[in-house]
């Protein structure tokens, strides 16, 4: 019955979504909450075949595993119970996004190269990183 | 002396498979129809299309769709391989021109260097694709650091129609499965390169319709691949239309990972103009990711819209226009693209591909990033 239920409420909500492409979309209420940046945005842009996947580790960075990018990006652990993988580096610091190297690496200022190289990210998703960085990139 | 040539060409050829890098190779989904060829698998080893050639596939690449012709058999012939055996080597090129940021980027890089061994004893049968993966940016790693194989599968089919089951590592029949890895149907619906998960996949060809059932798990080890690391399941449904002009199908996949669910329906559709020598394509999905506690769910559509035209036997032109919204709800994060491209087939065994591509990020029209690629193709 439960399934049933899943099942109703993803087909309600499939209708919704075609309804939404139609009628327009809204403002970016999204949680600026690491969790969700790494599985919303991070892994999907960052951690692909050629990129920063446990195969490939380009830079030395691997950002699959959500503890082991916000290791490495913010420098310091998610739970200390849980030592990361891999060396933890800085590319974050937390309330100051204007000092925040992963910002210039986003916007592709002052980098070498613009991240993600294949594809940037939509400013909408630059912005909530931004936002994240700005609560003190917290690990939640 | 054009037999010993012919040699020391496959063995430099097999000799670079080993060296150069890799990528899945994928057919071309505009073939299916406009070559008088109603299903991917009259001319693929595989039930859903792609990969390995078989016989027929082999004589159709030398005397349908290139413009000179030419043996398309495995070593042009000289090798004749026995009714058990199947062999292949795909070597692919590219070179790549961006530009993202104010500086213009170039990349010259070995872009697929696999090779195909399949095995039939029966009704059953076993197939694997092996070579180095593609790092297109310097410094690149080690051929033996990027070795390894994206597709594996052990396969019962009593017949090339009929029933089969099917298990190991490959994508699941699913969408238009294009040769392209980054279209949007394939880059963000879990298809891109290296993504191929584990399956259990069974289903049914008939003569003019088809349907692919697949369960599936990702790779144990992330070392293995990438993607999103979900289990669940698709189904693609396919029926013929038009005299064999025309397919529509229709798809369903639920995905269950550690972080997120995703629910995705959607269609696919091809018609092919014969008098006009045109074939429209296309694939629209809706998805819906369901992320529990960690943020709201999002509502997802992928599209891809293709032409393609061909204005005499050897040279397809095409023009695409694509959009991934990864949340319809939230304004301006959608991407979209247009793209015109050429493939010119001169002999069995060679292709010449030149793509032109513009991108544009969360709506924003009036600062696209343009894309220039070039790739060479050579199989044996």
């Amino acid at each position: 019955m439960e399934r049933r239920h899943a099942f109703a409420r993803a087909l309600g909500a499939l209708t919704l979504a075609g309804a939404a492409a139609l009628a327009g979309c809204g403002e970016d209420d999204r949680p600026a909450s690491w969790s969700y940046i790494h599985a919303a945005i991070i892994a999907p842009s960052c951690a692909t075949s050629s990129c920063h996947t446990q195969e490939n580790e380009l830079a030395g960075v691997q950002l699959h595993s959500a503890d082991d990018a916000y290791s490495i990006l913010v420098g310091r652990v998610c739970d200390p119970n849980s030592p990361p993988g891999q060396e933890v580096r800085n590319f974050v610091a937390p309330g100051q996004p204007e000092r925040s190297h992963l910002m210039y690496l986003l916007i592709g200022e002052e980098a070498k190269r613009q991240m993600p190289p294949d594809r940037p990210l939509p400013e909408g998703d630059i912005a909530l990183i931004e936002r994240w960085i700005l609560e003190g990139a917290q690990c939640n | 002396m054009q037999l010993t040539s012919r040699l020391l060409g496959a063995a430099a050829a097999l000799v670079l498979a080993l060296l150069l890098a890799p990528g899945a190779a994928d057919a071309y989904p505009q073939f299916q129809l406009a070559t008088g060829n109603a299903r991917c698998s009259l001319c693929h080893i595989s039930p859903a299309g792609g990969g390995l050639l078989n016989e027929y596939g082999r004589s159709e690449s030398g005397d349908t769709i290139s413009q000179f012709g030419g043996n398309g058999a495995f070593l042009y012939g000289v090798y004749e391989e026995p009714s058990w055996l199947k062999l292949g080597v795909d070597l692919r090129v590219a070179g790549l021109a961006k530009q993202q940021t104010d500086d213009p980027e170039y990349y010259a890089f070995p872009m697929q260097g696999d090779t195909y061994l399949y095995l039939r004893g029966g009704d059953f049968s076993l197939y694997a694709v092996g070579g180095p993966r593609a790092q297109v940016r310097v410094p690149r790693d080690s051929i033996v650091d990027r070795f390894g194989s994206d597709e594996y599968w052990l396969m019962w089919r009593p017949k090339t129609t009929g029933s089969y089951v099917r298990a190991g590592r490959f994508f699941a029949p699913f969408g238009l499965r294009s040769q392209d890895h980054t279209t949007f149907v394939r880059r963000y619906l879990g298809f891109h390169s290296w993504e191929e998960s584990y399956n259990l996949s069974g289903g049914h060809v008939g003569d003019d319709w088809e349907m692919h059932v697949t369960a599936f798990t990702p790779v144990p080890y992330e070392i293995m691949g990438s993607g999103p690391r979900a289990s669940g399941g698709t189904v693609y449904y396919e029926k013929q239309l038009a005299d064999e002009k025309a397919i529509i199908g229709a798809q369903a996949r639920a995905a269950i990972a550690e972080t997120d669910r995703t629910y995705l329906v959607g269609g696919v559709g091809k018609y092919y103009v014969e008098s006009a020598r045109l074939l429209f394509m296309g694939e629209l999905d809706f998805q819906l990711q369901d992320f529990d506690a960690t943020g709201p769910t999002r509502p997802q559509l992928a599209t891809h819209l293709e032409v393609s035209y061909w204005p005499v036997t050897g040279f397809m032109l095409g023009a695409a226009v694509e959009r991934f919204d990864q949340d319809m709800s939230v304004k301006d994060l959608a991407r979209d693209a247009a793209s015109l491209s050429l493939q010119y087939f001169p002999l069995a065994h060679w292709e010449l591909m030149l793509l032109g591509k513009l991108e544009y990020q969360g709506g924003e029209y009036s600062d696209p990033t343009p894309l220039a690629m070039f790739q060479l193709h050579y199989y044996l």
